[in-house]
């Protein structure tokens, strides 16, 4: 299963944007995903403005990037307009559990 | 060993879990009748399945002890098939919500199912008879049972670590979040207490519903699991506005 747009694409920003390499820029990225629980390959574009909000800033300065917030907003200001990817919707566990509580008798 | 009979406290576990179970696998199957979707199924036939129904059926014809082998055999017969299709759909709940895209996991469910239907033909070949006796089939079929409310477990815990970590951030309902917790709890009870018994049996070449510490094991671990579904899926509003007060303070 291939990464999802959003994740690709901030990858993509933080290289030409930073002194990261492609290699740095996607570790980093997938570092800030797992520490906020979250898969790049299911990532969505509204998950990932909330990790380059609350999360990216400090992982970024923890690379020696300088000033990392104002980098951060532009890319969430921006990424809702990426794409969430293939039209095939998996499923997630989330959504499953989210439902079996849904298990009214009406 | 320790011959006195079992406490009656004992039976309070087995019918705290066996009246949950009832409830909670009897709503989820007409949830799945609404929805048409294959997880509700899946668990909805996996917890009735070894539960009320393959639980029921064994001890209606251990206890109720029927005076004909054959009626014996038929009771035994049905309970075993109940909890096999309930294995089985805890297999395809774990694959399909977990890991749906995987081969190898896929393969693991076929390789249980083609195991199941064979501990099941090859108990019916003798009429059921020492259905529980430690042999290959009933190692093969006990195993196939811990190993799919284990696996089940474990998966359900780390979602939920991974999830807690999203609500944290502001991503994710807590009461979902805690539902993983509890069902990884409960089937993880449900799955240590078949393991204490069958582990039990092995060791003391008793048959676990005879030793009353075993007994007592199950039990507990039966009204652990019994809690911690009721309250992942019939949570009272109380509970669940507990869960969101207290993600709102970690968060």
């Amino acid at each position: 299963m291939a990464d999802a747009p959003a994740f690709d694409w901030v990858c993509s920003e933080l290289e030409q944007k930073t002194s990261l390499d492609r290699l740095e820029a996607r570790g980093t990225v997938r570092l800030a995903l797992k520490e906020a629980g979250l898969d790049s390959r299911s990532l969505t574009p509204e998950q990932m403005k909330v990790v380059l909000e609350k999360v990216m800033p400090k992982e970024l300065a923890a690379r020696g990037v300088q000033d990392p917030e104002p980098l951060c907003r532009a890319l969430a200001s921006v990424v809702g307009a990426v794409g969430s990817g293939s039209g095939s919707h998996v499923e997630t566990p989330e959504e499953v559990f989210r439902r079996l509580a849904g298990a009214s008798l009406t | 060993m320790d011959a006195a009979p079992p406490h009656p406290l004992v039976w309070v576990g087995f019918a705290a879990f066996f009246v949950v179970a009832l409830a909670v696998g009897s709503r989820l199957l007409l949830l799945a009748r609404r929805t048409r979707r294959l997880p509700e199924l899946c668990i909805g036939a996996g917890v009735l399945g070894i539960g009320p129904v393959g639980f029921g059926f064994y001890v209606i014809a251990e206890e109720l002890a029927p005076p004909s082998p054959a009626l014996h055999g038929a009771l035994v017969g049905v309970g075993m098939l109940a909890i096999g299709l309930g294995v089985f759909c805890k297999f395809v709940f774990n694959w399909r919500v977990y890991h749906p895209a995987r081969r190898r996991v896929r393969a693991l469910v076929a390789g249980a199912a083609a195991t199941l239907a064979l501990t099941w033909a090859y108990s019916a070949a003798t009429g059921f008879a020492g259905y529980n006796d430690v042999g290959w089939s009933y190692l093969a079929r006990i195993a196939l049972q811990i190993g799919a409310l284990l696996w089940g477990s474990a998966e359900a815990l780390r979602y939920w670590s991974r999830m807690r970590r999203r609500v944290r951030l502001g991503m994710g309902d807590p009461v979902v979040c805690n539902r993983f917790l509890l069902w990884g709890i409960g089937a993880g009870a449900a799955g240590v207490g078949s393991l204490v018994g069958t582990l039990a049996q092995i060791a003391t070449g008793v048959p676990a519903n005879e030793v009353p510490w075993v007994l007592a094991s199950s039990s507990l671990h039966g009204l652990v699991a019994a809690a911690a579904m009721w309250l992942a899926f019939l949570p009272p509003a109380a509970y669940t506005r507990l869960v969101e007060r207290r993600a709102r303070v970690e968060a």
